[in-house]
């Protein structure tokens, strides 16, 4: 629900960020890039600051009146920074608005508003949001970070604390939020997830403006009406059932169609609302917005010759140590996009790339400034207990083979829940194949990357230059990544595959992945009059 | 292919379109006017959104005070509970709404962890500690005796002065639950106290 809290934290976010922005070439960025980029680095700092007090102290402690005085002061000087600079003038359109360009930017500007609406209306209500991510930020609110509540889960009698590892950066924002209003109050800081939404928008439509308004707007309205944004299933596990009830209702679909019988009787939970969990508080939004957004400024820096915008070096690095605040996964992308930025800068032509040594500087500077940004979390990290999950013990050559050769039983059907015995990599290239060919839950947007690639293999020099082979290979890291994960997860892979993962993994690339089809398609930086 | 991407585009935002309806429909019809707790009343399937259940959580907050502990354990699997899954965590629940009050319970680390680690987190109760009383074999009870030491043990080390236990279930009934107090008067340690008096001496103002 939005209160005046969530407002000034709102401002306060967006101000703290629009003050960085000013120390990186604002004029040279259109006035969407510029709000989008502030609202994206003032999540990343605040949850970088939040965090930080809470090494010292519960947050509570701060005070209300600090609270509201910092935010109000951070949002009012972003309005002054703003009110001062003049932002780049979009170029005019060469070509007249064609009916699906207005359509398209109807429909955008309709899942803006709804996305709003959305994360405004409904309390945080699923399990991961409330008891992973909540849960801390209640911890970090009322008793700072890493006291008791984090590490009192030894011996016979303590405390419970799911996933201790976590970081707590979705828990730093409901704090920020909770400081201002005076009391723990998650769910007023849930419409803030909306930002990230929007910011992500903004930002695709503004980078892919330089290509085409068509492309920005395909780009744009890929991210902002993404099924997975809004729910992960249809409200029927039978495609046209689930289809049909989604537009008239479940009870309407269960009248139409009755109830499904299994084997045993009636299947439970066959009609069910969608659910979401994206923008439902958890951490999979922010990743995906900041680490999308950080890699994103990152590999033009490395493909570019020219320094088209001051200080995207700068805005990268924070980003990217903002979504390392989120999940731990934000961490373990950060070599993908280090990794992916040299390959982009050596698939660029020589003559449009940074020096060698101009390219070394832009890497350390970005890795460092992410490592500040996730600095009070990895300065305690090491002391926090692990439940179960130990991923870089078990990420060995021979942690690798004893995974890849294990067996695990997954169901084979949906409809009777038999069960079969197979081979773990065999079950995680399943568990792929199925989240990238689920359109109810991603549309058309992982079969249109993967249609981009094979389409630009055809001609390789002319469709995978720099940035889009980078903002491609950082997309493909992060599968390889998430892949070799789930292969020595200790968890059971078909509980996992019910929380809708890799799903939700694959997602942190969402943005990055239509960045690049939509170049690919329509041209890396090519004018409107390619048209 | 270009000409095409935009319309392919626009005609897959169809599904997200039906799911705004849907959602709009859904919200105006159940959730709108309403205040946050009607709201999370509304929305069916939430264990911790059950009104009997967010009853006791506001009651025994106020009762209890920020500065409380409280240990939580199962009694028992109730009769009707098939198949105990990750819905009948009902410790891991309390210790998030009751907060700042704080949850204990037996093998945190085992409880905090995942849906694979919850049945293991039974056994500790049901088979080595036998909290129900179903009874066991001899050769266990050497085992029983000495967790059970420990455990009370570290209950006594951490001055825990309340006791909440409640039965396996996915449905939630006050009337099930069972809330103590520390006494050492008593055999077994525990005053059991009349939970539904106790709730009812929460004071109305702060509710």
């Amino acid at each position: 629900m939005i209160t005046l809290a969530t407002l000034i934290a709102a401002l306060a976010i967006w101000g703290l960020g629009r003050i960085v922005l000013s120390q990186a070439a604002p004029s040279q960025r259109t006035r969407l890039e510029v709000h989008s980029l502030a609202v994206l680095v003032g999540f990343a700092l605040w949850a970088c600051l939040i965090m930080a007090a809470g090494l010292a102290l519960p947050i509570a402690n701060l005070g209300r009146g600090l609270g509201i005085g910092l935010a109000t002061t951070a949002g009012l000087a972003g309005a002054a920074l703003t009110w001062r600079t003049k932002t780049a003038p979009i170029a005019q359109p060469k070509t007249p608005w064609t009916w699906p360009e207005r359509l398209a930017a109807g429909l955008a500007l309709f899942f803006c508003a709804f996305s709003l609406f959305y994360a405004s209306t409904m309390p945080i209500h699923i399990f991961d949001p409330v008891f992973h991510f909540a849960y801390k930020g209640k911890l970090l609110f009322h008793e700072g970070l890493m006291q008791a509540g984090w590490t009192d889960v030894e011996g016979p009698i303590g405390r419970v604390i799911t996933h201790p590892d976590y970081p707590p950066g979705v828990g730093a924002i409901e704090s920020l939020v909770s400081l201002i209003a005076g009391d723990f109050a998650a769910d007023e800081a849930r419409p803030l997830f909306a930002l990230f939404v929007l910011a992500t928008g903004g930002l695709l439509f503004a980078r892919l403006r330089e290509t085409s308004r068509r492309a920005a707007l395909t780009g744009a309205l890929l991210w902002l009406a993404s099924p997975f944004l809004f729910y992960s299933r249809l409200p029927h596990q039978n495609w046209l059932k689930g289809a049909y009830a989604l537009f008239f209702g479940p009870a309407a679909g269960k009248d139409q169609f009755g109830i499904t019988m299994g084997p045993a009787g009636p299947l439970p939970g066959e009609w069910t609302m969608p659910d979401g969990w994206t923008l439902d508080g958890a951490g999979d939004l922010p990743l995906a917005a900041l680490f999308s957004a950080g890699a994103l400024l990152l590999f033009g820096v490395m493909t570019s010759a020219g320094s088209r915008r001051r200080g995207d070096t700068l805005l990268a690095g924070l980003l990217l140590g903002g979504g390392a605040l989120m999940k731990n996964e934000g961490l373990a992308l950060l070599p993908v996009a280090l990794l992916a930025a040299g390959l982009g800068w050596l698939l660029t032509q020589e003559t449009a790339r940074p020096t060698i040594a101009k390219t070394l500087r832009t890497l350390g500077t970005t890795l460092g400034l992410a490592l500040v940004v996730a600095g009070p979390w990895l300065a305690v990290r090491h002391s926090v207990p692990t439940i179960g999950e130990d991923y870089p013990s078990r990420l060995t050559p021979s942690g690798l083979v004893e995974a890849a050769t294990s067996t695990q039983p997954i169901r084979v059907s949906m409809t009777t829940g038999a069960v079969e015995q197979q081979l773990v990599p065999r079950i995680v290239a399943g568990g792929f194949f199925d989240a990238v060919t689920h359109t109810p839950r991603f549309g058309l947007l992982w079969l249109l990357f993967f249609g981009a690639l094979g389409f630009a293999a055809l001609r390789p020099r002319q469709r995978f230059r720099g940035l889009t082979a980078a903002t491609s290979l950082a997309v493909l890291g992060a599968f390889a990544l998430y892949a070799l994960v789930l292969v020595v997860t200790p968890w059971n892979l078909d509980a996992l595959f019910k929380t809708a993962i890799p799903d939700r993994l694959i997602f942190h690339v969402a943005p990055l992945a239509i960045f690049a089809l939509v170049t690919i398609f329509e041209g890396e930086g090519a004018s409107e009059t390619a048209d | 292919m270009r000409r095409l991407l935009l319309p392919l585009v626009i005609a897959f935002t169809l599904f997200p379109l039906g799911f705004a309806g849907l959602y709009t429909r859904t919200y105006f019809a159940d959730r709108a006017g309403k205040n946050l707790d009607a709201q999370r009343a509304s929305l069916k399937g939430v264990p911790w959104f059950k009104p009997e259940y967010r009853v006791l959580v506001k009651r025994l907050k106020k009762r209890l005070g920020p500065d409380a502990a409280l240990f939580v354990e199962p009694e028992k699997i109730a009769e009707d509970e098939k198949n105990p899954g990750g819905r009948t965590r009902w410790f891991l629940y309390l210790a998030n709404d009751l907060y700042p009050t704080r949850v204990y319970v037996r093998a945190p680390k085992l409880a905090s962890g995942t849906l694979v680690d919850y049945p293991e987190w039974m056994d500790l109760h049901f088979e080595d500690l036998d909290v129900d009383g179903s009874g066991m074999g001899f050769t266990r009870i050497l085992k029983r005796d000495r967790l059970r030491q420990e455990h009370n043990a570290a209950i006594d080390a951490r001055g825990l002065r309340w006791k909440l236990t409640y039965p396996i279930a996915q449905h939630f009934r006050l009337a099930d639950l069972h809330l103590y107090e520390r006494d050492d008067a008593v055999e077994g340690g525990w005053r059991e106290l009349d939970l539904q008096a106790f709730l009812d001496e929460a004071p109305e103002a702060a509710l």
